[in-house]
């Protein structure tokens, strides 16, 4: 299933289960999962199959109603509030539909937020700041605030938000689905292009296209893995 | 308009939790500016209550040089004064007098004014009944006349249509009642309920020396203050040539008598105006937020008017509808409030803010209420007014990308709370300082032990207690009987108590230290029986009291108090030493001083003691200075014993009225009346707005709180620690009220200084208030904050994160 000895990110039983009015959702329903450091899993499934939540535990924001998640060899499930926010703040690195960026804070002050939680110094933060800027083709609009941006290019500061700190693992939902085709392009190919770096990637995404580009393609269904293909790349 | 009122109704019923927290901020606001208008209006605004009362001044001697720049007049300059001037219509002199009215049941002791015949027409007012005095009422040997005041032609003579022409018995003399004034009149000086003439003999209009008459004069139409007071001041210095022994350095003063009638208290009204205006601009902002937040809520609802076609006009009359509608109900709401709280105000209120009637809701406050409601209307109304006409249509209505983010509406929000702060600051500090000063005066020793005393006065007629020997027997006997009582430790009797009467003072010349006359010092001039001292508890410093000896077979003896020996034997042992009352050449006898007391504090605790002369009861001296005060330490609660202590006085002589009965600290605490009354309101004001801008802190970070809602999952979700995300709120509100308070700081530096007249004790820039009062605003304004903080912190990522 996995090509290396131990997985970055070891998922096994996990379930989900949200309950409001009485009603429980199970959102995840017994999720097995490898990912090993330097892969790029797309996942992929219909609306309200549980892709977002998934990616949710992944990303340390929510907590799986049972069974283990070991990132980096580390279990995170039991985790404090505090410890959560840091290993979020150095492992992992979120990419939203929404972009979600924050309206009040220039380019150059969004991408450096991580760093700022995390205390890198000011002349490293700058650099690394740049540098993430580079990497995504926004370094002429550090000044800018994000109302002044097209979607593409917000959301290409939103990609470089989420790899400035070099994270283990970016996290991505759906992240063209507020894009026309040709910014949606444009984000995929920088995706790929950190993957050739060697970042790793796990990417909701409903557009099979985009699908193809990575190593390896999930299909979930009513909160479970139904399918999963190795592209032959 | 009608339509868009309307609307507003239901616009403001369908918000009834936002309608009510609006109404009710206005309420509180616009309810205390209307409690002291009224308050300011009917000291300060109504006219008085005489006819052309703009022309009435009173008159005073100008003595500097002995530290009375307002001296009462001496009989013989205030004819000399009335014979010259070319200025007044007419002059009038009133002295203060009290009056036992007997030979009807109950005895009474009332106050009262001897007056010259021209004080009527001086004023400007006619009695009710009868007639006013007439000249040949003030002549030396005229028949006894008295003029009554309606209460009293009430209280005590049922409102007997035929009064005029009965006579009543004062002081043991039968006075023949002549007219009654209506119950609308008050005379300038006091509220007295009887007035009998002030007749002059020779040598009264030749009296230069002894200061006791107030003196009021009516300007001829058309002569200015100014003038008066130059023609007074020529007078003055005449008299000045022509009996130096007498007038050197005494000048005459001229003050407009709604002056002198407001003038202590102006600052004090001025302060609280301005007090209840803060309020009132912390109010309105907490409700403009109020709005900025709906109108913010509504922008959709506005766009989509504007974009179907509403004008702007049309727009801005519907928000302003809607704020003169909520200002309307915050006024009515205030209205009663105000109604219901003047009261309850007038109840600590000092004598001087209720003297020409009390202050009620007129129609002029009404106008006051009015207005101010429609000032809000205005302030709170024009900014949703302004975030409106900035609202970009497209951007509103166009769905689509989000970024979390606030807008320039936000920085007026901010301004807002930091402002609320600043004010909130200014008033803080003010209540304070008064605060700080009260406890001072209140702190500062009476020189006497003022718990366990009971107090009463009883004036003794001189027609029956004409002869020293007589009075003296009075006072042993009541001393005598009110000692044997159970519960009573110890009682004396005194000229007037400490905090009574601010007077009673005589010109004296110390053995060895000649003045040239007209420059004689004074002191206070007090008889006491031997017990006094004990029964306050006035600790003697040196030498003894009173004995036996010198009670009863008179040697010319004193006791005097530390200020008197400091102040005219300094650096010398005063006691041995001998004083007598007048100048060197006096007649008077040379008095021994065998005793030095402890100061008390004779008028105010806020005066310093002035030297003081004791005398035992049993010297012949003036009436004037007879005993008149009894004081009596008990065991248990004084009042107690009251009953008790009138019925032993009724035994001794059953015609004497007795007044005043209260316990000490009463007495004591009627002198801080007027500081307890500013200090308690200030403070009440300062503390609704410290209740307010620390809701305004509230509101404004629990509505930025649920605005950034994704902006805190965003910052989450990038690695925020919990104490990063209450940093950020607090940090947020930590800003506004950083700079709330430096310009309320600059602020109250600034303004305090207009209370310096108020301050006991305690500087305008007091140090202490400056740093506490701040560290206290920002304890709570934090506190106000940890609230919404701490929701922040709570925020669940994943629901901020999901788009709407
Ligand atoms: N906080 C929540 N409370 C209740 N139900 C939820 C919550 N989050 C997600 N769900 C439900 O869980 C299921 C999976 O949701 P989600 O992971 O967002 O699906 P996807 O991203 O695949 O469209 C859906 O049925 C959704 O309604
Ligand atoms: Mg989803």
């Amino acid at each position: 299933m996995t090509n290396g000895s131990t997985p970055l990110i070891h998922l096994e039983a996990v379930t989900k289960v949200f309950v409001t009015d009485e009603v429980e959702t199970h959102a995840l329903a017994g999720i097995h999962m490898d990912i090993a450091k330097g892969e790029y899993v797309s996942i992929a499934g219909p609306s309200g199959c549980g892709k977002s939540t998934l990616l949710a535990i992944l990303g340390l924001l929510d907590t799986p109603s049972d069974g283990t998640y070991i990132l980096n060899g580390k279990a995170v499930s039991g985790l404090k509030m505090h410890e959560r926010a840091r290993i979020r703040n150095r492992e992992i690195g979120f990419i939203f539909q929404a972009f979600n960026l924050i309206g009040d804070l220039t380019v150059y002050e969004n991408v450096e937020l991580p760093l700022t939680y995390r205390g890198t110094p000011g002349s490293e933060r700058k650099k690394l700041v740049h540098e993430a800027l580079e990497k995504v083709g926004m370094s002429h609009r550090v000044k800018h605030y994000p109302s002044q941006l097209s979607g593409g290019q917000q959301q290409r500061v939103a990609v470089a938000r989420a790899l400035v700190g070099s994270p283990s693992v970016l996290l991505a939902d759906e992240p063209t689905g507020n894009l026309d085709s040709a910014n949606g392009d444009a984000v995929m190919d920088l995706m790929r292009e950190l993957h050739r770096n060697g970042a790793t990637i796990v990417m909701v995404t409903h557009d099979p296209r985009y699908a193809r580009f990575a190593d390896r393609g999930i299909h979930l269904f009513d909160g479970r893995i139904v399918d999963e293909k190795v592209e032959a790349v | 308009m009608f339509h868009e009122l309307r609307f507003a109704i239901r616009t403001l019923l369908k918000n009834p939790g936002f309608t009510a927290t609006a109404v009710a901020t206005l309420a509180l606001g616009i309810g205390a500016n209307t409690a002291i208008f009224s308050v300011v209006s009917s000291v300060m605004l109504k006219p008085l209550p005489y006819p052309d009362a703009g022309r009435l001044v009173m008159v005073w001697e100008d003595n500097m040089q002995r530290g009375f720049p307002q001296d009462t007049p001496a009989p013989g300059n205030f004819i000399a004064w009335r014979n010259q001037n070319r200025v007044f219509e007419d002059m009038a002199a009133m002295v203060r007098d009290s009056f036992n009215l007997t030979g009807m049941g109950e005895p009474e002791r009332l106050e009262g004014l001897g007056v010259t015949a021209s004080l009527f027409p001086v004023l400007g007012v006619k009695p009710a009944l009868g007639r006013e005095f007439l000249p040949a009422d003030d002549q030396p040997g005229a028949a006894n006349v008295v003029i009554l005041h309606d209460s009293l032609w009430q209280r005590r003579f049922y409102r007997d249509p035929d009064i005029i022409g009965k006579s009543i018995a004062l002081n043991g003399q039968s006075y023949r009642v002549v007219g009654v004034m209506p119950r609308s009149f008050h005379a300038p000086i006091s509220d007295n309920e009887l007035w009998i003439p002030l007749p002059f003999d020779a040598e009264q209009r030749e009296n230069l020396h002894s200061h006791f008459l107030f003196v009021i004069a009516r300007l001829k139409p058309g002569v200015r203050v100014e003038q008066a007071q130059s023609e007074m001041h020529t007078i003055a210095r005449r008299m000045e040539q022509e009996f130096p022994a007498t007038n050197k350095g005494v000048d005459a003063g001229v003050v407009p008598l709604r002056e002198q009638l407001v003038g202590d208290v102006r600052t004090a009204l001025v302060v609280l105006l301005a007090a209840v205006a803060f309020v009132l601009l912390i109010a309105c902002a907490n409700v403009t937020s109020l709005l900025l937040v709906r109108s913010a809520a509504r922008q959709k609802e506005i766009a989509l008017r504007a974009a179907l076609g509403a004008g702007t006009a049309r727009l801005a009359r519907q928000l302003f509808g809607e704020s003169l509608l909520l200002a309307t109900a915050g006024g009515t709401a205030g209205l009663l409030l105000a109604v219901w709280s003047l009261d309850a105000l007038l109840r600590f209120a000092p004598e001087d803010l209720v003297f020409f009637g009390k202050p009620s809701i007129d129609a002029s406050v009404l106008g006051f209420t009015a207005l101010v409601s429609i000032i809000c209307a205005v302030i709170f109304g024009f900014a949703p007014m302004l975030a409106s006409s900035k609202i970009d249509l497209h951007e509103v209505l166009k769905s689509g990308g989000r970024t979390a983010g606030t807008s320039g509406r936000g920085l007026m929000r901010r301004t807002l709370v930091a402002g609320q702060i600043a004010l909130a600051l200014i008033l803080l500090i003010g209540s304070g300082l008064l605060l700080k000063s009260f406890s001072r005066l209140v702190g500062v020793g009476p020189g006497f032990r003022a718990d366990h005393l009971l107090t009463m006065r009883v004036e003794l007629p001189d027609a029956k207690y004409a002869k020293t020997e007589q009075r003296s027997t009075f006072y042993r006997d009541v001393i005598g009987r009110v000692d044997r009582l159970p519960g009573v430790q110890s009682a004396g009797f005194i000229t007037w108590l400490p905090m009574a009467f601010p007077g009673g003072s005589s010109y004296f010349t110390a053995e060895g230290h000649p003045h040239s006359p007209g420059d004689e010092p004074l002191a206070l001039t007090r008889q006491v029986t031997p017990d006094y001292f004990r029964t306050m508890g006035i600790p003697l410093r040196q030498g003894r009291a009173f004995d036996a000896h010198d009670i009863e077979s008179p040697p010319e003896v004193a006791i005097i108090n530390e200020a008197m020996a400091r102040h005219f034997w300094p650096g010398e042992d005063a006691l041995g030493k001998r004083f007598k009352y007048g100048s060197e050449s006096s007649p008077r006898p040379w008095k021994t001083i065998v005793g030095i007391m402890s100061d008390v504090r004779q008028f105010q605790l806020d005066q310093t003691p002035r030297p003081e002369a004791y005398l035992p009861y049993t010297q012949p001296l003036a009436s004037f200075f007879a005993p008149r005060d009894l004081v009596v330490r008990t065991a248990g609660d004084p009042l107690g014993l009251a009953r008790a202590v009138r019925q032993e006085i009724r035994s001794v002589d059953a015609e004497l009225p007795i007044s005043n009965v209260q316990t000490m600290e009463e007495l004591v605490a009627t002198t801080v009346k007027r500081p307890r009354f500013n200090m308690l309101l200030l403070s009440i004001f300062a503390g609704v707005a410290l209740v307010l801008a620390a809701i305004g802190i509230y509101g404004l970070l629990a509505y930025s709180v649920a605005h950034r809602t994704n902006e805190i999952g965003i910052r989450m979700a990038v690695g925020a620690a919990r104490v990063q995300v209450l940093r950020l709120v607090v940090g947020q509100a930590f800003g506004l009220i950083a700079a709330g308070l430096v310009i309320g700081l600059a602020g109250a530096l600034a303004l305090t200084r207009g209370m310096k007249s108020l301050l006991f004790g305690v500087t305008a820039n007091d140090t202490a208030t400056f740093v506490i009062v701040p560290v206290v605003l920002l304890i709570v304004a934090l506190a106000s904050a940890v609230v919404p903080a701490r929701r922040a912190t709570r925020v669940d990522p994943i629901t901020a994160l999901r788009y709407e």
